[in-house]
């Protein structure tokens, strides 16, 4: 097992872990829904409408530029809203659930002796693709392309993640199935990215190349495994998928049965009492956190602090996202301190050694504040001290900022995602938009092919 | 100061959009938040962000700088003290009070025009430009008065400090676009423009230009060692007699020079304050100081003769002109400065060897930092150009296309 170390990155000190492993039921949520808009840029087909009843597995819509794969509904009851924005772009799709017992029907598939296709075609139709993604773009795989490696992400180093090893306790097996169901879809390998010191050895099925990870973060996030196993360019296509998924993938093909729980960690400076719950696919947040949070103003991310989208209860994107393991609740409610420029104090964490708060406190509790407004880059090396991989990010960032789309590309802007340069905006002095830039870049280039 | 916050919530509207003073809504902005911070929401990317901003950078490098300024001002009051009194004054036997605020008389009035001039100039151009007045004008207007000698008149520091913000920075877009470093090209402006004022062995210590009233007293020289080893070569205990100079006082920085110049040790601790910061780049840092040892101990190899300037030793490189200013400070402007870890290396060796290459062996300037970090600004672009390059051909590589 090959170890790599990183040494640039970055651990923000974060308040909010959670204390232990051991998963509390939340398994009444009322709701569920989708979010076509995790899977960036998707054209959605709506195959359901609202007033129908749907069972577990009944498709609801599809991406009409890849229509073989379907996104199916993680619950059984009748589509209630479809909450749309500006030109009609779908925001969620949301079910008001009766149970999670009535499913559609799955075959098992024996993949062993199944051919691609079949193996493929079942994947695609099974509702669980989408948490195949892709890079370059970062945007669900396509169903028809074979990727050159794929990466099963069996660590998440993001602020306050959960311990990935211990969501799939118990799941080995499962695993084990998931991975092999993968290896069918590709000539390439697959690896298993897993963080250094955790036993994965039960889960990896043979064939399967497992690499651990250490180092701060971005140690353990799909960016980083692909720029050191599988680099992804615009010819060169990885494939990436958080381990959890691998597990009900596995599950499915060997017994058909389609997941309908999924374990996530409550976590964050406002959270009460951060744990790991098991909950529904796609659960209604409002219901979810029910109590749980302690913020005046909470602002609630489908994932990390450092990257997520905001998921704020009773708005139209306030449901568990597919890719998060873990909810982030932060204060969103900022003050304006006197001077705050100049005090050595002032209760704020910050990588540089400028303000003294991180000598003698280990934990701290951010808000959404920026800390400061918008300026032009001025590169003081701090971009470069939190890059791991082999990427100039002050040049990049540069390139972005201006829409330079050759120069941007051969920086390498095809294999990052907007959680790859989270941490430079993190550290930015300057306050400058870079994953929107990146995102803008990432559309540009695909569009123009 | 809760009321504070009231007043300013009160006349915002006036700077808004059809507001009485839209056009001055700039200068509203930077006093809004220089009294609070800014408490803007992110928006999108990282939900949390780290507590530094560009007002703190800002301020470190100008905290970094404080003791070369409170240094400089002592200093140029000793001076004046040992022209006026007796040259063999020690620096321990001189009235330190007097000295400080004859500095603070020499100093604040050239630190006033510059900030005035420069302050409205910058307010000028965001006003124009419509966006919010940048913080990187703080540490120029303090960097500029520090690099220039005692009695300069007034209006060159206007006329320098001018030149400076306008062509250094403000016609390539305001700070974060600026190739030159805009103290600099102040400083360098003024040693083309006025050379009489700003070079040679009158000027660096204050008094000269009223000698009349207050006449020198025997055996007082204004004279640098810079100024000496281009005359005079490796001579030290010429220097020693003739300037009553050792390495120590140049160390130490009680020698004449300009006004914030002078004392490497106080560079020292703003470059301990810089790196601990993490503001200032120790590669750029650590680069000019290995340019200067490689290349001086190169031509001490090739020194015709012990006396010879080429046989000067990197020790005395170290503390004479303004070698340690140049690299802590001005090296390390990081828009001017090349942009990539390696490139800073490489940018910083080279201002250092050309430093002592233009010290050494060009006849017309006897000093060498300024002259060499400008033309490595001019440069810098060109390293990052070939570190990208590299780069990008290692990402080739790695995708299998070449």
């Amino acid at each position: 097992m090959a170890t790599i170390s990183i040494k640039r990155g970055l651990d923000v000190p974060l308040h909010g872990a959670v204390a232990s492993h051991e998963a509390t039921d939340r398994l009444d949520v009322g709701r569920v829904a989708l979010l076509p808009q995790e899977a960036w840029g998707i054209k959605v087909r709506l195959l359901a409408r609202e007033g129908d009843a749907v069972q577990v597995g009944t498709p609801l819509f599809c991406d009409s530029r890849d229509e073989s794969v379907l996104y199916t509904s993680p619950a059984a009851g009748t589509v209630k809203t479809v909450h749309r924005a500006e030109r009609r772009v779908v925001q969620s799709v949301v079910i008001e659930a009766r149970g999670f017992e009535d499913a559609v029907p799955f075959q098992p598939v024996d993949v062993r002796k199944a051919d691609r296709a079949t193996v493929r075609a079942a994947l695609a139709g099974s509702g669980l693709w989408p948490a195949l993604r892709r890079r370059p773009y970062d945007r669900v795989a396509v169903s028809t392309d074979t990727p050159t490696a794929i990466i099963v992400q069996a660590y998440d180093s993001a602020p306050l993640a959960p311990d990935l090893r211990e969501l799939v306790r118990g799941r080995e097996a499962e695993v084990k199935a998931g991975l092999a169901v993968l290896k069918a879809l590709t000539d390439g390998p697959v690896h298993l990215a897993t963080q250094a010191g955790k036993d994965w050895s039960a889960c990896a099925e043979a064939g399967t190349s497992v690499s651990a990870f250490s180092g701060p973060h971005p140690a353990g996030t799909p960016g980083t495994s692909i720029h050191f196993l599988a680099p992804a360019g615009a010819k060169r296509t990885t494939w990436y998928i958080g381990v959890q998924d691998v597990a009900d993938i596995g599950r499915l093909f060997t017994s058909g049965k389609r997941p309908t729980t999924r374990l996530v960690a409550i976590t964050g400076p406002e959270a009460k009492a951060p744990k790991v719950v098991r909950t529904r696919p796609g659960a209604d947040i409002d219901l979810l956190l029910q109590g749980e949070s302690t913020a005046r103003e909470a602002r609630v991310v489908n994932g990390s602090a450092l990257w997520g989208t905001a998921a704020n209860p009773a708005t139209p994107f306030g449901f568990l996202g597919r890719y998060a393991n873990q909810l982030t609740i932060l204060e969103n409610k900022v003050g304006r301190d006197l001077l705050g420029w100049a005090l050595p104090v002032s209760g704020r964490y910050t990588k540089t050694n400028t303000v003294f708060d991180k000598f003698f406190r280990k934990r701290f509790k951010f808000d959404t504040d920026t800390n400061g407004s918008l300026r032009a880059v001025v590169p003081i090396g701090v971009y470069e001290s939190v890059m791991p991989l082999d990427i100039l990010p002050t040049q990049l960032i540069k390139s972005l900022a201006c829409g330079d789309v050759e120069m941007a590309e051969k920086l390498g802007v095809l294999e990052l995602s907007e959680e790859d340069l989270a941490l430079c905006q993190f550290v930015d002095p300057c306050k400058v938009p870079i994953t929107d830039w990146l995102r803008s870049m990432l559309t540009t280039i695909e569009k123009e092919g | 100061m809760q009321i504070l916050r009231t007043l300013l919530d009160k006349v915002e509207p006036l700077f808004h959009k059809g507001g009485k003073l839209e056009k001055a809504y700039p200068l509203y902005e930077a006093a809004d938040t220089f009294l609070f911070t800014p408490g803007h929401k992110t928006a999108s990317g990282p939900h949390v962000r780290d507590g530094i901003d560009l007002k703190r950078t800002m301020i470190m490098v100008v905290l970094a700088l404080i003791p070369a300024t409170l240094f400089g001002m002592w200093n140029v009051g000793y001076q004046y003290q040992r022209a006026t009194t007796g040259w063999g004054l020690e620096p321990g036997a001189a009235d330190h009070l007097a000295a400080l605020i004859y500095g603070a008389w020499k100093f604040l009035p050239i630190y006033i025009v510059t900030i005035a001039v420069g302050g409205t100039l910058e307010a000028i151009f965001a006003t124009v430009r419509k966006h919010e007045i940048n913080e990187g004008f703080l540490v120029t207007s303090l960097l500029f008065p520090l690099t220039l000698p005692p009695d300069i008149p007034l209006w060159q520091v206007a006329v320098g400090i001018a030149f400076g913000v306008v062509i250094g920075k403000e016609v390539f877009g305001g700070t974060g676009m600026n190739i030159l470093n805009p103290a600099l090209t102040a400083r360098i402006f003024l040693y083309f423009a006025y050379p009489a004022d700003i070079s040679g062995d009158k000027v660096w210590v204050s008094g000269s230009y009223a000698l009349a009233q207050t006449p020198w007293v025997d055996g007082a020289t204004g004279a640098t060692p810079l100024g000496y080893f281009a005359t005079e070569g490796a001579n030290y205990a010429g220097m020693e007699q003739g300037l009553n100079i050792t390495w120590f006082d140049a160390f130490m920085g009680w020698i004449p020079g300009s006004i914030g110049e002078t004392s490497t040790l106080a560079c020292l601790i703003g470059a301990a304050v810089l790196i601990f910061s993490g503001i200032g780049s120790w590669r750029i840092m650590l680069g000019c100081l290995f340019g200067m040892l490689g290349l001086t101990l190169l031509l001490n190899a090739f020194a015709p003769s012990d006396a010879h300037y080429m046989a000067v030793s990197p020790a005395w490189h170290l503390v004479i002109g303004s070698f340690a200013f140049g690299t802590v400070f001005m090296a390390t402007d990081p828009v001017s400065a090349a942009q990539t870890d390696l490139g800073r290396w490489i940018y910083g060796f080279l201002i250092g060897a050309l430093t002592v290459l233009v010290r050494v062996l060009n006849p017309a300037y006897p000093a060498g930092i300024m002259l060499a970090i400008v033309f490595m600004n001019v440069f810098a672009p060109l390293i990052d150009y070939y570190v990208t390059k590299a780069n990008i051909r290692r990402r080739e590589v790695r995708l299998g296309l070449q």
